[in-house]
């Protein structure tokens, strides 16, 4: 033991029992809440028409959420330093989960898609473990490869293959949505973590190939492009979700028609309290208050960016990144599928689609953020 | 990570740092910020922009709003009769679907539809097998007591997918009376025609609505929501009509044109002389308004059964025509020349302009020569009237006399005039579809080297005018000079029957003096008394007016329109009466004229009225011979004592038997007979039983006609014109008619024509 470790081994302890970050914790807890009253306004209708009781659904999330928040003080008291050591087996996990779930069997096929794992108290995603796991892998893997981030066989290669592997067999479920976001998780935690700019070109170019190929020779997503144009089109089939979600949306107006009193939620609009819960939120909330969630999860992204420049080291910094960036993309891409800027796909809202598993992770996630936040030295003065 | 970073970190560790540092911040800018622009303007854009138009789809499809029908005015006539009103009725209506849905016997729905509600079954089933359909219409405005058996019927099978609707419906209590002037309205329930469709807004009220909010399966939501707006009744009509009159002067017309065979039609009009107010206003032919589009003649109807019958293609216009002509109002929208009745007027403007008086003499030969025109005019007594005074002029309806008249005024005068008395314009009567008036053009009329137009005009022919029009000018003559605006709404009334609007009569303008107007009705009572009028004549009734046969000069048929307007009392005018009667026809054997035809129609019609009103009968000493008194009780009395009671009251008598006492009289006591009746008595001998049968007095003299009656045990009461004593005067009507039988002692009306009269 040396005086250097020694005094290593204390600056460690000390940051330990640092406070964790303030802002951060009390935007998740905000948006948590909101979140949590909007799935019991949301899902009130088809709560009571399905079971008979109308906060069926609430209690269940609530139940989620509130041991989500529960993990997520847990993870916050932790060392994230112990997750470098997580980072592979879980990724091979991640990997086994994603292709069992192709299984029949074990995969549950809904809407045409197997993306389900039945595990009987509730069903399971394992792409959303997946982006845990990339985020963790990557994190780990790029805060030790430095400067090797340049070459492109440290840099690109093994990182690119890792994410080609998980692309496929998300596509395989299909899960588009699920690819984006990964792919997208992934091009930030290169992009950060330093590999030279024109792979991002040539990523972005040949991702962009693919995907265009992909759907061209699926199907899968091409008449998603024409009812993105018009979802009126076919607005009692097809386009009837969507033009579900304008009329939500619109008729909020400036302030909204009052919290609980949505019209669009009484069976009109298919997933209200789940990926189109936003919708609703700005039925009965207006532009005003979906502004003002839109601003809170602005700041919990901008505080999560501020928050890995702090970080007291890479693989910190890395892991907000990933978790910040992910959540960021996810609203964006929540938001804009149910206002129609941009076609349509599956993507929850964070903190406010029903869905035990994914506001789960999400919390932990969010204890993650909050545990590197507890070692980020504080400032000296002066 | 900057501590960290101190001494620990090896050059690339340091420069990774730095690319993360800076590409993070690249990364905040644009997730924390960048991203969020497009979000921000898609929802301004959405929730902003087109809010109204999303959030009217989506209360559309958000809503259910059920209508709650106002309930329409009722309209009364001036005594408070209803003529129109609204009741509830059903509309039954299945829901192929939710038959189909829950496998109801379509069969024994569509039997027991058919058999209540009296609707073909294939057709029922017909509408059944659209499954489709939620709402198939069985039929409309069923009434509630068969709506109650539908009722019975889906419970007593317990059959789902039967539905009714409440609906109202419009009922016209008198059917036929005033049909033009009331008018009817439509499936809908709004106004198509008459007094319905012009007084539409304010019967319609305002229909309320109730807004539910539905889910997406159409049941209600869990909370309530609901939004009432209330439905506003409509108001009520009180109408001038009173269906007392407008029943007189139905009658009158519906026998004129029976019994001389009128082929065109005929129009009657009966107002208020001094406030405008018309108290009945008919026309024939006439139709039911419980079912406008039955055609009510029964010719025309038969006519177009075997059209249809046939197939013939004509009938579907054919039956169009002969709607529109049943709804047609005549009495406001039709014009004619106005012949003779127009004299009245001619004879006013004279005299108020001091152009003649009542010594002034006129010369007739039989026909006048006038300025500008080649021919001479002729009078229709060809022969001539020789000299008259002015009020025999008026009296004979002397054409060449009113020519004189009419030339002594002056054109530019006699124009003005035409105009005050409002004959230029319409008059503005709350009717339907007033006709206009076609008059000749002031430079061509007021030409001073042609006075034909102002020769032909003083007589009421070359022009043409609406009976309205006409009625209300004749009315401003008889009443003091007042032309005042006709109307037939009297009052306005809100739901609770409070009165909204009073209609006030309105004088236009004073075109004549008072004593102008006194002079003329004084000459025109005389028309009546002994002139082409007398035919009108009402023993008791001071009736004054003027007859017209008007031409058709713009038709070759050769038919006239014969016409009569009278006014009555003639010293204190209260009602005035126009009837037209349009091409009757010349084989009835009466002479064509409104003297002969129209005259005693119209005399009925007044003393039905006036009687009505509670007019008082004002008798002559020589009248007073031929009106009624009651026969007294005389049973058990001695001769000399029932002689002593018959000669109180006026009346002769004979004697069957020689008892001692009266022991049954004819006619009975208590009777009211006229005067001129002979009262039998029986002294001891039994009063026959046998009915005495009315016998045919058509064509007799007063005299012949009253032996014929008295001998068949009947008594005789006569009007018409039985002043005049010449022998072209003849009995031309009787009721009860020849050949009836009735009991002894009753009293056969008789109407005497003088049959001569030319006008």
């Amino acid at each position: 033991m040396t005086k250097v470790h020694r005094a290593e081994l204390r600056e460690e302890q000390l940051a330990r029992f640092g406070p964790m970050d303030l802002p951060f914790l009390m935007l998740v807890l905000l948006l948590s809440g909101i979140g949590l009253v909007m799935v019991l306004s949301a899902s009130f209708a088809s709560s009571y028409y399905e079971s008979g009781n109308a906060i069926f659904y609430f209690t269940k999330q609530a139940v989620f959420a509130g041991a989500g928040i529960a993990i997520m003080f847990v993870v916050s008291r932790m060392d994230y330093q112990g997750f470098r050591g997580l980072s592979l087996p879980v990724l091979l996990l991640s990997g086994i989960l994603m292709i069992a779930v192709l299984i029949p069997g074990i995969g549950v096929l809904r809407n045409d898609a197997r993306r389900w794992i039945d595990i009987k108290v509730t069903t399971f995603q394992p792409s959303e473990l997946a982006k845990l796991a990339v985020i963790l892998y990557f994190s780990a893997s790029i805060s030790k490869a430095k400067d090797k981030m340049r070459t492109f066989r440290y840099g690109v290669l093994p990182y690119g293959m890792v994410l080609m592997v998980i692309a496929v067999l998300l596509m395989m479920e299909p899960h588009l949505s699920g690819t984006i976001l990964i792919l997208g998780v992934g091009a930030a935690l290169l992009f950060v973590g330093g590999v030279r700019l024109y792979w991002f070109i040539g990523g972005g170019a040949l991702v962009a190939a693919a995907g265009y190929y992909i759907v061209g020779i699926m199907g899968y997503g091409s008449s998603r492009i024409e009812l993105w144009k018009d979802p009126f089109s076919d607005m009692m089939d097809k386009g009837y979700q969507m033009v579900q979600s304008l009329y939500a949306i619109g008729s909020g107006g400036l302030l909204g028609v009052g919290l609980g009193k949505s019209r669009q939620k009484f069976l009109y609009l298919p997933e209200e309290h789940n990926d189109f819960i936003f919708a609703i939120t700005c039925e009965e909330l207006g532009f005003i208050g979906a502004s003002i969630i839109l601003i809170l999860f602005a700041l919990l992204i901008i505080r999560g960016y501020w928050l890995a420049i702090h970080s007291r080291d890479r693989f910190g910094s890395l892991l907000i990144v990933g978790i910040t960036t992910l959540m960021a993309m996810q609203v964006f891409l929540n938001v804009a599928v149910v206002s129609n800027l941009v076609p349509a796909t599956g993507i929850s809202l964070p903190f406010f689609s029903y869905g035990g598993t994914a506001l789960m992770i999400q919390l932990t996630e969010m204890g993650i953020v909050l545990s590197v936040s507890r070692q980020i030295p504080a400032p000296r003065a002066g | 990570m900057r501590k960290s970073a101190n001494g620990k970190e090896t050059p690339a560790g340091r420069r990774a740092n730095r690319a993360i540092l800076s590409r993070t911040l690249f990364l905040l800018v644009v997730f924390g910020i960048m991203v969020f622009a497009p979000l921000f303007y898609q929802l301004f854009k959405l929730q902003i922009v087109e809010h109204e138009k999303y959030e009217n789809l989506a209360v559309e499809q958000q809503t259910r709003s059920v209508s709650v029908s106002a309930s329409r005015g009722t309209i009364y006539d001036t005594n408070g009769n209803i003529l129109a009103i609204s009741a509830s009725v059903e509309t039954i209506f299945i829901s192929p679907k939710e038959i189909e849905e829950n496998k109801q016997d379509v069969d024994l729905i569509a039997e027991g539809l058919s058999s209540i509600l009296g609707v073909d079954a294939d057709k029922i089933r017909e509408k059944a097998a659209k499954t489709n359909s939620q709402y198939e219409t069985v039929k409309i405005k069923v009434e509630k007591d068969v709506a109650d058996q539908v009722r019975e019927f889906i419970n007593e099978n317990n059959i789902k997918g039967i539905h009714l609707v409440t609906d109202t419906k419009r009922y016209y209590p008198y059917g036929t009376l005033a049909a033009q002037v009331i008018g009817f309205v439509g499936t809908e329930n709004s106004g198509l025609y008459g007094v319905e469709a012009l007084y539409e807004s304010v019967l319609k009220g305002q229909n309320g609505l109730i807004v539910t909010a539905k889910n997406a399966k159409g049941t209600d939501l869990l909370y309530k929501y609901e939004q009432y707006y209330d439905a506003q009744n409509g108001e009520s009509l009180v109408l001038t009509l009173d269906t007392t009159i407008q029943h007189y002067v139905e009658k009158g017309l519906a026998e004129a044109v029976e019994k001389y065979n009128v082929k065109n039609g005929a129009f009657g009009i009966a107002m208020d002389i001094n406030t405008g107010a018309i108290l009945a206003l008919a026309n024939v032919p006439n139709y039911n308004l419980n079912s406008p589009s039955t055609v009510a003649d029964e010719d025309t109807a038969a006519e177009l059964a075997s059209l249809k019958a046939a197939g013939d293609e004509s009938y579907p216009t054919r039956l169009a025509d002969a709607q529109k002509e049943q709804w047609h109002n005549k009495a406001v929208s039709y014009t004619y020349e106005p012949g003779s009745t127009f004299k009245a007027l001619t004879l006013a403007m004279a005299l108020e302009e001091k152009k003649v008086s009542l010594s002034d003499t006129f010369y007739c030969s039989g026909s006048i020569t006038v300025k500008g025109w080649p021919k001479p005019i002729k009078c229709h007594k060809t022969t001539g009237h020789g000299l008259q005074t002015l009020t025999q002029a008026v009296q004979n309806s002397c054409n060449v006399a009113f020519i004189q008249i009419g030339l002594k005024v002056g054109a530019e005068t006699f124009y003005e005039y035409v105009k005050n008395f409002g004959l230029l314009n319409k008059t503005g009567v709350d009717l339907q579809s007033e006709g206009g008036s076609i008059f000749f053009d002031f430079n061509q009329f007021t030409n001073p080297d042609n006075l034909s137009s102002l020769a032909v005009a003083s007589f009421g022919q070359t022009f043409k005018v609406t009976p309205i029009q006409l009625i209300t000018a004749e009315a401003a003559v008889a009443n003091g000079g007042h032309l005042m605006k006709p109307y037939v709404v009297k009052e306005v009334l809100d739901s609770d029957g409070n009165t909204v609007k009073t209609t006030e009569p309105t004088e236009v303008r004073q075109v004549i003096s008072e004593e102008t107007s006194a002079t003329v009705r004084q000459i025109l009572e005389s028309v009546v008394s002994t002139g082409t009028g007398k035919n009108a004549y009402v023993a008791g009734y001071r009736i004054a007016g003027k007859t017209g046969t008007s031409e058709k000069r713009d038709e070759d048929t050769g038919d006239v329109v014969v016409s009569f307007m009278g006014f009555a009392p003639a010293d204190n005018p209260q009602v005035i009466l126009l009837i037209g009667l349009d091409s009757p026809s010349r084989d009835t054997g009466y002479y064509v004229s409104g003297g002969v035809m129209a005259a005693p129609v119209a005399g009925s019609i007044l003393a039905d009225i006036l009687s009505y009103m509670g007019v008082e009968p004002e008798y002559t000493t020589e009248e007073l011979s031929s009106v009624d008194a009651v026969v007294p009780q005389m049973k058990g009395m001695t001769l000399e004592q029932a002689k002593a009671a018959l000669n109180l009251e006026g009346f002769s008598y004979r004697v069957v038997g020689s008892g001692g006492t009266v022991t049954d009289q004819t006619p009975a006591g208590g009777a009211s007979v006229p005067k001129s009746a002979q009262i039998v008595l029986y002294m001891g001998e039994d009063k026959p039983t046998a009915l005495c049968t009315v016998p045919s007095i058509k064509g007799m003299t007063a005299e012949a006609a009253n032996k014929a009656i008295t001998n068949a045990g009947l008594c005789m009461r006569a009007t018409g014109a039985i002043a005049a004593s010449s022998s072209s005067v003849s009995a031309t009507g009787q009721s009860p008619a020849a050949g009836e039988k009735v009991e002894a002692g009753t009293v056969v009306t008789v109407q005497f024509t003088d049959t001569s009269i030319h006008d």
